[in-house]
């Protein structure tokens, strides 16, 4: 018996130092199929809807595909000159203030509300200088526009990543989305018999919560652009595409979102040549925006919500933004809402399962 | 390489999927599906390998997946299993369909008596092909309703069968207490007490 044993035990040490191994090996495109898993996942309801009229996977993959080539070569076409104009425009605008400062202060944007403002302060806290504080951003902002092109030379092996990343994605996103059902079957049955159950339940409970979760955020994202591109058209902002891309991706950050997406908009209002836009207007255009997502979008779409409570959810942004930056800004949440759904779910079914 | 073969690679699993379509038409519950219908409902058949005496799965766990017995043999059971077997399931037997309905728990307790092939089918792919496929959906659905109603009838008749046989026990035991009371009240008795 005890020959068995060790023969079991050295067959665990094998399969283990394989699954490191190949981990390592596999290693350098993990980011890589987590994306292609993210987004064949969020891909794959449009396909399922597709095979219900007996369209062939393969056929609906390749046309979701060919929509969102076109909807790529449209966006670059907007998108590039508008971001080429914007930049060129403020790298002037900025290098002419640095060469005459007396061209470009607060009190010379016409708001006289803000003027006056910016007097007052000045003759109260005679240390205070707007104009200077004003300049040094501006400065700063233009050292920031010089140093992409150089940043873009650096990176070269950036951007060969970046291109195998375009290649590779689709191809692993198609294979996803195509052998969906292949790929589970494979995955369940490596389970043995007296968790099987128990993992079916738990991943069709985590699919109900997380994925539906994850789908909402994408739509609202969608909406929530759309949205706020509409608005800022009304209100005759310039760069409103680019604005209201950055305003929709921003909105799935809890709490901080809306604000860190709102400051390129009073950016562009104050630093525009002519700020013939009311700011508070696009403050307003802003919570308008803001009160449909949370009382329409988010309950109709996400439906109950996270579960978690306000401050737990406010503190998870805070750290993740420290941990992790913009992405973690952005994942900390459904990251830690996932695994609160796993312990959740698991802590029930385990005990009704007699696992333990 | 060619390009049909890139993307839908030539594997023994083809071989696999065309049996596993081919048995479908055996099972009762979907023997009125096209081809067509049976492929896609196989797509979301997990096939599982039981040995004798393993439990499927026991009274009073959630109702997840549904099976349909490939190969092998099953008993039910309904409080231990070391009592008497309530059925057995054979080959091309479907069991758990209770769950697709209810949200109870599992009803009886199902261990394998010999070493056994199940598809199971979660409960929730189950009613996602049944709405996707609202064709193929019905006659799965009318297929079920009319083997339950056997069994309802059977189960009906077999009470009926109980219910006579226990009237007729009923009857006798009277009749033996009613003599039992005649002999204790005739006088015979009464003088051999004394």
């Amino acid at each position: 018996m005890d020959r068995i044993r060790v023969i079991r035990i050295v067959i665990g040490i094998m399969t283990l130092g394989i699954a490191v191994l190949g981990i390592l090996f596999y290693k350098s495109i993990l980011s890589y199929l987590v994306i292609s898993g993210i987004l064949a996942y969020l891909i794959s309801p449009l396909i399922n809807y597709a095979q219900k009229f007996h369209i062939p996977r393969a056929l609906s993959i390749l046309f979701v595909y060919l929509i969102v080539i076109i909807l790529i070569v449209i966006l670059i076409n907007v998108i590039i000159p508008q971001v080429k104009t914007q930049a060129e425009e403020a790298s002037k605008f900025f290098k002419q203030i640095v060469k005459d400062p007396g061209a470009f202060s607060l009190k010379s944007l016409g708001l006289d509300g803000v003027s006056r403002f910016v007097d007052r302060l000045q003759t109260r806290f005679t240390f205070f200088n707007v104009d200077e504080y004003t300049q040094m951003l501006g400065e700063k902002f233009v050292g920031l526009i010089n140093a992409i092109p150089q940043i873009l030379i650096n990176s070269l092996s950036g951007i060969i990543n970046f291109l195998a990343f375009l290649v590779v994605i689709p191809f692993v996103c198609f294979f996803l989305l195509k052998d969906e059902r292949q790929l589970m079957k494979t995955f369940f049955s490596w389970i043995p018999n007296r968790y099987f159950e128990f993992s079916i339940y738990l991943f069709e409970k985590i699919e109900d919560s997380f994925g539906r979760y994850l789908r909402s955020i994408l739509l609202e994202t969608i909406i929530v652009t759309i949205l706020s591109y509409i608005g800022l058209l009304m209100l005759k902002i310039p760069y409103a595409l680019t604005l209201s891309i950055i305003i929709g991706l921003t909105n799935p950050i809890k709490f901080f979102g809306p604000f860190i997406g709102f400051v390129p908009v009073i950016l562009v209002i104050l630093f525009s040549p002519v700020p013939n836009v009311m700011v508070i207007y696009a403050i307003l255009m802003s919570i308008i925006i803001q009160q449909i997502d949370s009382n329409i979008l988010f309950p109709s779409l996400v439906g109950k919500g996270l579960g978690m409570h306000p401050l737990w959810v406010l503190l998870t942004v805070i750290a993740g933004g420290y941990g992790f930056g913009v992405l973690g800004l952005l994942l900390a949440v459904p990251v830690v809402f996932l695994i609160k759904t796993v312990i959740q779910v698991s802590a029930t079914s385990l005990r009704q399962f007699e696992i333990i | 390489m060619k390009l049909k073969e890139f993307f839908a690679p030539k594997t023994e699993k083809v071989d696999e999927e065309k049996d596993l379509i081919r048995f479908l038409s055996e099972v009762e519950l979907f023997e009125n599906l096209t081809r067509n219908e049976r492929k896609n409902l196989s797509q979301h058949l997990y096939e599982r390998t039981y040995k004798e005496d393993e439990i499927v799965f026991k009274k009073g766990y959630p109702n997840v997946v549904m099976y349909v017995v490939k190969e092998g043999e099953l008993q039910t059971f309904l409080d231990s299993t070391d009592g008497e077997s309530l059925k057995t399931i054979k080959p091309a037997d479907f069991f758990g369909e209770v769950g697709l309905f209810l949200e109870e728990e599992r009803t009886a307790t199902i261990v394998a008596s010999k070493d056994s092939i199940l598809l199971g089918i979660s409960k929730r792919d189950m009613n996602r092909f049944i709405d996707e496929f609202p064709s193929a959906g019905s006659k799965i659905l009318r297929k079920l309703a009319t083997v339950l109603c056997t069994h309802l009838i059977n189960t009906n008749k077999a009470l009926a069968g109980k219910r006579d046989a226990f009237n007729t026990l009923k009857k006798q035991l009277e009749d033996y207490e009613y003599q039992l009371q005649e002999l204790k009240s005739s006088p015979e008795v009464e003088s051999g007490k004394s």
